[in-house]
């Protein structure tokens, strides 16, 4: 009987033959945290009493939630970080570095048929170059620092056809908050979920990662795009091994099949307070926007920031709303310095917050003021998911965020 | 054998980990025992309050949703909640849930109502849980596997504890 991509890496990892509902425990590649997950994680690691971590150069820990570090408590939580470096010769990644999922990329963790684990849930993002990338809690992630191993329920696979091209003006995002609508907030539960199909060309790769960090919202497991030609060029280019390609059989079996013609997909916006809440964004055009948040995990890219350049160059107006920037990375902050972005985007009335996770989860700086009304390019629109619950928030693309934080209102972004 | 018996706390589908503590909470405290006193804080207000070890959970579909911190298991255990009763559970949260030995028990809740007693009995067999105002008795099917050992001997902790201590000791002899 044929095999999904994750039943085939999940049989790899654990040296059986692997099928969904089976409960294996499979060798970990690499494993991630932060300064969310982490202090948690290594209070479990104390309790459970190893004393010893299995592969330390294969865990990263990154500061990226509550940075620049706010209060002398959050201080002592780093300090854990610390400690645990020091003591167990872990990687750390210190404030200001960035995202982890940003910056565990930069680092070359993730590569086709890998397995990785991290405490945080938009881990998944890795997916989008064939990684099984799978978010756990700190207590799971304790027992792998520890073993280096994890026990998993092979999961079923949805799988995702994706055809024909984006429209001018619409992106990664829009087609994450597209699927998320079909799906629903629970629609892939304990699922994974399988891209395929002669669309997927037209995304880029920073689409790639959009979409499947955004499907950690329908609650999957995972998600995996193919390794095409623009991923293995990706991978020469960028001196990671490719040697590793999984692919699905022909005659594998999938719980469900999804159809996605990007022809039919408009620019979507998420309405609160669930981002599977989406409408096209014509429908909720003029309505007034308070503030906008350009930046996280989603969509804190090169490319994210690229489509916002092109929008704010095409308008002599500065922005209407407060508007705040978080490049996902130090490395894209100094790439968007040389490119003149931050120059133009400074002009014309934004704040730029340093590489992390920023106001995305309330953690950083960046809280709403009663009555507002946010429009991010998150993946998150909770009640109170920055930190006011008084505050409404409202998710889209980059592009959209910037046509809106320059008309004041939810704006189409104009197609030239 | 198992038995317990609790009074309902019955939640809606969808409850989140940020609605069941916020993120911004996270600041001040990883402490679950000082959390406690935000539980649900955005989305019922003096729930901290009510909720003690006689108290039970009972939810709607895709509880514990969103982010996996999980701290939003560990503020629940604090509360001296043992048990949760949902339509289902999102997939870190059950994972979370079995780890720090909370019984996550999927099943049909949409009969129980606040206040309601429910007794909750296990063998190694099924679990049956019965609503005391409406005498509806519901079979669920048993733990087992990886999940059973894990939830058998209280949690992910005592687990590799116990795992490692035989490690320890086969490499001695």
């Amino acid at each position: 009987m044929g095999k999904t991509i994750a039943e085939k890496i999940f049989s790899s990892k654990s040296q059986t033959d692997a099928y969904a509902g089976d409960i294996i425990t499979a060798q970990v590649d690499y494993i991630l945290t932060n300064d969310a997950s982490g202090p948690l994680s290594i209070d479990y690691f104390q309790k459970m009493g190893a004393g010893h971590v299995t592969n330390p150069e294969r865990i990263f820990a990154f500061i990226d939630h509550y940075v620049p570090c706010p209060n002398n408590k959050v201080a002592g939580l780093h300090q854990m970080l610390y400690d645990f470096r020091d003591t167990y010769n872990i990687q750390l990644l210190e404030a200001g570095q960035g995202i982890a999922h940003q910056v565990f990329d930069e680092l070359k963790c993730v590569a086709p048929g890998r397995l990785l684990v991290g405490g945080d849930s938009h881990i998944t993002t890795h997916g989008y170059l064939g990684s099984l990338a799978i978010g756990v809690g700190a207590s799971d992630l304790a027992s792998a620092m520890i073993s280096g191993e994890l026990w998993f329920k092979v999961p079923q696979t949805i799988i995702v056809d994706i055809t024909g091209r984006l429209n001018r003006g619409v992106s990664g995002k829009d087609v994450a908050l597209y699927l998320l609508k079909i799906l629903g907030s629970n629609g892939a539960n304990y699922k994974a979920i399988e891209f395929r199909g002669n669309g997927i060309a037209d995304l880029t790769m920073d689409d790639r990662k959009t979409i499947c960090n955004l499907a950690t919202e329908s609650c999957a497991k995972c998600a995996i795009m193919p390794i095409d030609e623009r991923a293995i060029s990706y991978c020469r280019d960028r001196g990671l091994p490719y040697d590793d390609i999984v692919v699905s059989d022909e005659d594998c079996t999938y719980c469900r099949e999804i159809h996605i013609d990007l022809d039919k997909v408009p620019a979507m916006i998420s309405l609160p307070c669930s981002a599977d809440n989406a409408v096209p964004v014509h429908e909720k055009i003029g309505l007034a926007i308070d503030m906008v948040v350009i930046g996280t995990c989603t969509n804190g890219r090169i490319d994210d920031f690229a489509a916002v350049d092109e929008i704010i160059r095409m308008s002599n107006s500065n922005f209407k709303t407060e508007t705040l920037i978080i490049p996902a990375s130090a490395t894209i902050y100094n790439q968007m310095i040389e490119r003149g972005y931050m120059q133009r985007l400074v002009s014309k009335g934004a704040m730029i917050l340093p590489p992390g996770c920023g106001p995305c989860c309330g953690s950083s700086p960046g809280t709403p003021r009663d009555g507002f009304k946010v429009l991010s390019t998150a993946n998150r629109n909770f009640l109170g998911r920055m930190g006011n619950v008084k505050a409404e928030i409202y998710l889209a693309s980059p592009i959209t965020a910037a046509a809106t934080a320059l008309a004041g209102c939810v704006t189409e972004a104009e197609r030239g | 054998m198992f038995e317990y018996s609790g009074k309902a706390i019955c939640l809606g589908d969808d409850i989140n980990t940020d609605y069941i503590i916020s993120s911004r909470r996270k600041k001040d405290t990883i402490n679950p025992d000082e959390l406690v006193q935000y539980i649900m804080e955005d989305i019922r207000p003096g729930l901290a309050s009510e909720i003690n070890k006689n108290s039970l959970i009972v939810a709607g579909e895709n509880f514990g949703c969103g982010s996996a911190m999980e701290v939003a298991v560990q503020v629940l255990k604090s509360a001296g909640i043992q048990i949760i009763l949902a339509k289902s559970f999102a997939r870190s949260y059950y994972r979370n849930s079995v780890n720090n030995g909370i019984l996550p028990i999927e099943m049909d809740t949409s009969e129980i109502r606040e206040g309601d007693i429910v007794q909750v009995s296990m063998d190694d067999n099924r679990i049956l849980v019965t609503d005391i105002r409406t005498n509806m008795v519901t079979s669920c099917p048993a733990f087992n596997g990886k999940i059973k050992e894990i939830l058998s001997i209280g949690g992910i902790v005592p687990y590799i504890r116990q795992k490692e201590s035989k490690c320890q000791n086969s490499e001695d002899e």
